[in-house]
C-alpha cells in the first residue's frame, strides 16, 4: 500500500511536472489567467495522461520496441482528440478559451515521458497511479498559478469578486510577465520545500543508524 | 527468432493496428459528439444575436451578404446584424454590429480582439457600448472632450482602440444604409 | 616622444578606468549612496512645493516601503542587514519621483516592494541586479495600472505663468495634438522653455525641474561619483536625433524641448549612471548612453508611449552584459600584442 501511495504522491510535489520537472511551462503561462481555464486544462491533462498510461501499460507486451514512440504518440493523439471532441460538444465556451493549447496537449513532454519511463515497464494499476498522480500534480500547479493570477489580476475567484468594488485589478498578473515572475517564485518555493524534506529524511536516517 | 521479431511485417502491422484502433475510437466519438457540437454552436450564435436584439423573434440570413442576419419580428426585418472588423492597437478587432432598419446602432459585441487588458479591452464593457446606442453613422466619431455628449467618448488611455471600434461600427452602419438604399430585399 | 613617455601616457590613462587596478579609498558604498540621495533632494523638495502634500506622501511611502521590504527580506533570508545603506532609499525615492504625483500611495508601495524584492534582492542584492530596480518597479506599475499611471494632476494657476493647463504632460500634448498645440498651451516658445527649465509644468514628481536636477547631477559629477560622459552622451544623442527627425522634415525638430521634457534629465543623471546596471568600461558606458538616448527618441517619436526613458534604460540594462563582453579590457602579458 505504501509503495502505491508513493507512486501516486511523487507527482504532487517531489516530482511536480511544472515546478520541479519544468515541463509544459507553455500552457502554465498561457491558460492560467482564470481559475476555470487552469482547472479545465489540468483535468484534461490528467485524463489524457492517466488514460494513456493505462493504454500503454496494456499494450506494452505487443508493441514492437522499434516503433514504440509512434505508437505511443498515436495513442496520445487519439485520447486528446477524444477529449477535444467532447469539450467542443458539451463545453463550447471552455473549448474556445483553451484555443490552440488543447491540441498541443499531444506534444506535452510530460505525457510521453511517463509512457516511456513508467507505463511501458509497469503493470496497469501502477501505471494508472503514476499517471493519475502526475496529472494531479499538474492540475495542482495549474490551479495554484491560476488562483493567484485571477485573484490579483482580476480580483475574482471563478468569476466571483473577492475584494469588493474598490479593488483595482493588478493587470500585470494576468499578463505574461506576472506569470513568469509568479512561476519563478513557486519553483523556488517547491525546491526549498524538497530540500527541507530531503534534509529531514537524511537526519532521520542518521539518527536511526546511530540508535542501531 | 529475434530477427523475426523485428521483421518489417511485424513493425508495419503494429503501426497499422494502432492507427486502425485510433481511427475507430475517434470515429465513434465523433459520431456521437458532432450533432451535439453543431447544435451548441447554432444555439450560441442565436444567443449572441438575441443578446444584441432582444425583441427579435428569429433571425434569418440575408441573401447576397455573407454573415449578415436580419432580425425579424412579425415577419418584418427590424434590425440587421452585420459582421465588421477593423485594425486596433493589437491587431484585428472582429465584431458583430446590430443596426436598425433606419441605420442606427443598437449594440455591438466584440468577437475577437488583442487589445491591451484594462485599457483597450474596456471596449466590451457596457459603459463604452451604450454610447453607441441610437447613433447614426454621422455621429460615430471619437472625441476626447469630456463635455461632448454627441459623439463617442474615447476610453481613458486607449484612443486607438476607441477609434478602431468606432470605425468598425460606423462601417457596419454605412453598409446597412447602402443596402437599404439599394432597395434592400424584403 | 620617447618610447618611455608613450608607455607612461598609456598607463596613466588606464588608471582612470573603473576596472582594476583599484586604489583603496575611504569612500564606502553607503556614503556614496547617501550623497546621491542628497543630490536628489532639491528636486524632491521642489516637487513637494509644486505638487503639494500628495508628492510628499508618495515619496515617503516609496522610501519607507523600499527600506522596509529590503529589511524584511534580509531578515527572513538570514542575510546581513544592509537595508539602511541608502541604496534602498534611492530606489524608493527614484521610483516615486518617476511617477505621477496623484498615483494612489498604495500603488507606490507595491511598486517599491516589487522593485526591492523582485528586481533587487531576488537577483542577489546590491551589485547583482541586472535591471535598475526603480525602473522595474515603474514598469510593473505601468503594466498593472495603466490608467492610474497615466493620469496627471490638473494644474491650477500656481505659478502665474501658465493658465488653465490641461491634465496632460508636455510630451503627451506633443504626442496627441502636435507641436503647435504645445506652444499654444504654454503661450510662446520661450515660455515653454522657461517653464520646462524651472519646473513649473506637469509631469512625474521629480522630472519637472530641469534646473534642480542639473544641479544635483553636477554635484555628483563634481564629487566624482558619476562620470560626466554618460549623461552628456545620452542627452546629446537625444538632442541630435530629435533635431534631425523633426515633425516637418529633416533638421526641423526642437532639441531644446526634448532635452528638458519628460524624464530625460532624471534618467540621464541618476539612472543611466547607476553603477550596478551599466557597463564597466568607459567605452561600454558610451555605447550604453548612445543606445539609451536613441531608444528614448525612437519611443517618443514613433512608439505608442509619449515617454521612453524608462523602457530605453531597461532595454539597455538587458544588453549590458553583452556590451561588457564586447569592451573587455586587454589582459596585459597574455600575449597577442601588436608589434
Amino acid at each position: 500500500m505504501k509503495e502505491h501511495w508513493q507512486i501516486f504522491s511523487k507527482g504532487l510535489i517531489a516530482e511536480n511536472p511544472i515546478f520541479i520537472l519544468a515541463l509544459s511551462l507553455c500552457p502554465a503561462l498561457a491558460v492560467t489567467t482564470t481559475v476555470i481555464n487552469g482547472l479545465t486544462m489540468g483535468l484534461t491533462v490528467t485524463f489524457v495522461i492517466t488514460t494513456n498510461n493505462v493504454v500503454v501499460s496494456i499494450v506494452r507486451k505487443w508493441v514492437n520496441p522499434k516503433v514504440r514512440v509512434p505508437v505511443y504518440i498515436t495513442s496520445i493523439a487519439t485520447i486528446v482528440t477524444v477529449a477535444q471532441l467532447v469539450l467542443q460538444a458539451y463545453f463550447p465556451v471552455l473549448y474556445k478559451a483553451m484555443g490552440i493549447y488543447l491540441a498541443l496537449v499531444v506534444v506535452f513532454a510530460i505525457i510521453l515521458a511517463r509512457a516511456e519511463v513508467f507505463a511501458s515497464k509497469n503493470g496497469v494499476w501502477k501505471s494508472f497511479l503514476d499517471g493519475f498522480g502526475m496529472g494531479c500534480g499538474f492540475t495542482l500547479a495549474m490551479l495554484t498559478i491560476a488562483v493567484i493570477r485571477e485573484l490579483f489580476g482580476a480580483g475574482t475567484i471563478l468569476g466571483v469578486p473577492v475584494f469588493g468594488e474598490g479593488y483595482e485589478p493588478m493587470l500585470m498578473m494576468i499578463l505574461p510577465p506576472g506569470a513568469f515572475i509568479l512561476i519563478g517564485y513557486l519553483v523556488a518555493a517547491c525546491k526549498t520545500w524538497n530540500a527541507k524534506q530531503e534534509e529531514k529524511a537524511r537526519l532521520a536516517e542518521l539518527k536511526a543508524g546511530k540508535e542501531a | 527468432m529475434s530477427s523475426n521479431e523485428h521483421s518489417t511485417f511485424k513493425i508495419a502491422f503494429n503501426l497499422a493496428a494502432a492507427c486502425f484502433i485510433s481511427g475507430i475510437v475517434i470515429g465513434s466519438v465523433y459520431f456521437v459528439t458532432a450533432p451535439v457540437a453543431a447544435q451548441k454552436a447554432e444555439e450560441m450564435k442565436q444567443e449572441s444575436m438575441k443578446a444584441l436584439v432582444p425583441e427579435a423573434e428569429h433571425f434569418t440570413e440575408v441573401a447576397g451578404h455573407e454573415g449578415w442576419f436580419a432580425a425579424e419580428k412579425g415577419g418584418k426585418a427590424i434590425a440587421y446584424i452585420v459582421p465588421s472588423e477593423s485594425k486596433g492597437y493589437g491587431g484585428k478587432i472582429k465584431m458583430l454590429v446590430a443596426v436598425t432598419a433606419d441605420s442606427k446602432v443598437i449594440d455591438f459585441s466584440i468577437l475577437e480582439h488583442n487589445e491591451t487588458p484594462g485599457l483597450g479591452d474596456n471596449a466590451q464593457k457596457p459603459e463604452f457600448r451604450q454610447m453607441f446606442a441610437g447613433k447614426g453613422a454621422d455621429k460615430l466619431t471619437v472625441t476626447k472632450d469630456p463635455a461632448n455628449k454627441e459623439n463617442i467618448q474615447a476610453m481613458t488611455g486607449a484612443t486607438i482602440s476607441s477609434r478602431a471600434v468606432t470605425k468598425g461600427v460606423r462601417e457596419a452602419v454605412e453598409a446597412v444604409a447602402a443596402y437599404k438604399a439599394e432597395g434592400g430585399a424584403k | 616622444m620617447s618610447e618611455e613617455a608613450v608607455k607612461q601616457e598609456t598607463a596613466s590613462s588606464l588608471f582612470t578606468v573603473s576596472v582594476s587596478p583599484h586604489i583603496r579609498d575611504d569612500e564606502t558604498i553607503s556614503h556614496i549612496m547617501w550623497q546621491v540621495n542628497a543630490a536628489l533632494l532639491p528636486a524632491a523638495l521642489f516637487a513637494v512645493w509644486w505638487f503639494g502634500i500628495p508628492a510628499l506622501v508618495n515619496m515617503l511611502v516609496g522610501v519607507v516601503f523600499a527600506v522596509l521590504g529590503e529589511y524584511l527580506w534580509q531578515k527572513g533570508m538570514h542575510q546581513p542587514i544592509t537595508a539602511f545603506d541608502g541604496s534602498a532609499c534611492i530606489t524608493g525615492l527614484l521610483l516615486a519621483m518617476s511617477m505621477s504625483p496623484v498615483l494612489p500611495p498604495y500603488m507606490v508601495a507595491i511598486g517599491s516592494l516589487l522593485a526591492i524584492v523582485v528586481a533587487k534582492q531576488s537577483m542577489g542584492g546590491l551589485g547583482f541586479n541586472i535591471f535598475n530596480p526603480a525602473h522595474i518597479g515603474r514598469a510593473a506599475l505601468m503594466v498593472s495600472w495603466p490608467v492610474a499611471m497615466t493620469t496627471w494632476t490638473k494644474m491650477a494657476d500656481a505659478s502665474g505663468g501658465v493658465d488653465a493647463m490641461t491634465s496632460a504632460t508636455p510630451l503627451n500634448i506633443l504626442k496627441m495634438q502636435g507641436y503647435d498645440a504645445l506652444i499654444a498651451t504654454f503661450g510662446s516658445q520661450s515660455d515653454l522653455y522657461w517653464n520646462l527649465f524651472i519646473g513649473t509644468r506637469n509631469g512625474s514628481l521629480g522630472e519637472t525641474s530641469t534646473l534642480l536636477l542639473l544641479l544635483g547631477g553636477l554635484y555628483l559629477i563634481w564629487k566624482g561619483y558619476v562620470n560626466w560622459q554618460v549623461p552628456v552622451t545620452m542627452i546629446a544623442t537625444v538632442a541630435i536625433l530629435t533635431w534631425i527627425f523633426g515633425p516637418t522634415g529633416l533638421f526641423t525638430g526642437d532639441p531644446v524641448f526634448h532635452v528638458m521634457a519628460g524624464g530625460l534629465m532624471l534618467g540621464a543623471f541618476f539612472m543611466a549612471t547607476d553603477m550596478v546596471t551599466i557597463p564597466m568600461t568607459i567605452k561600454g558606458q558610451l555605447i550604453f548612453a548612445v543606445g539609451a538616448g536613441a531608444l528614448t527618441v525612437l519611443i517618443r517619436l514613433v512608439g505608442g508611449y509619449p515617454e521612453g526613458v524608462c523602457y530605453s534604460l531597461l532595454l539597455m540594462n538587458a544588453v549590458t552584459p553583452l556590451i561588457d563582453r564586447f569592451c573587455k579590457p586587454r589582459i596585459f602579458g597574455a600575449g597577442g600584442a601588436k608589434s
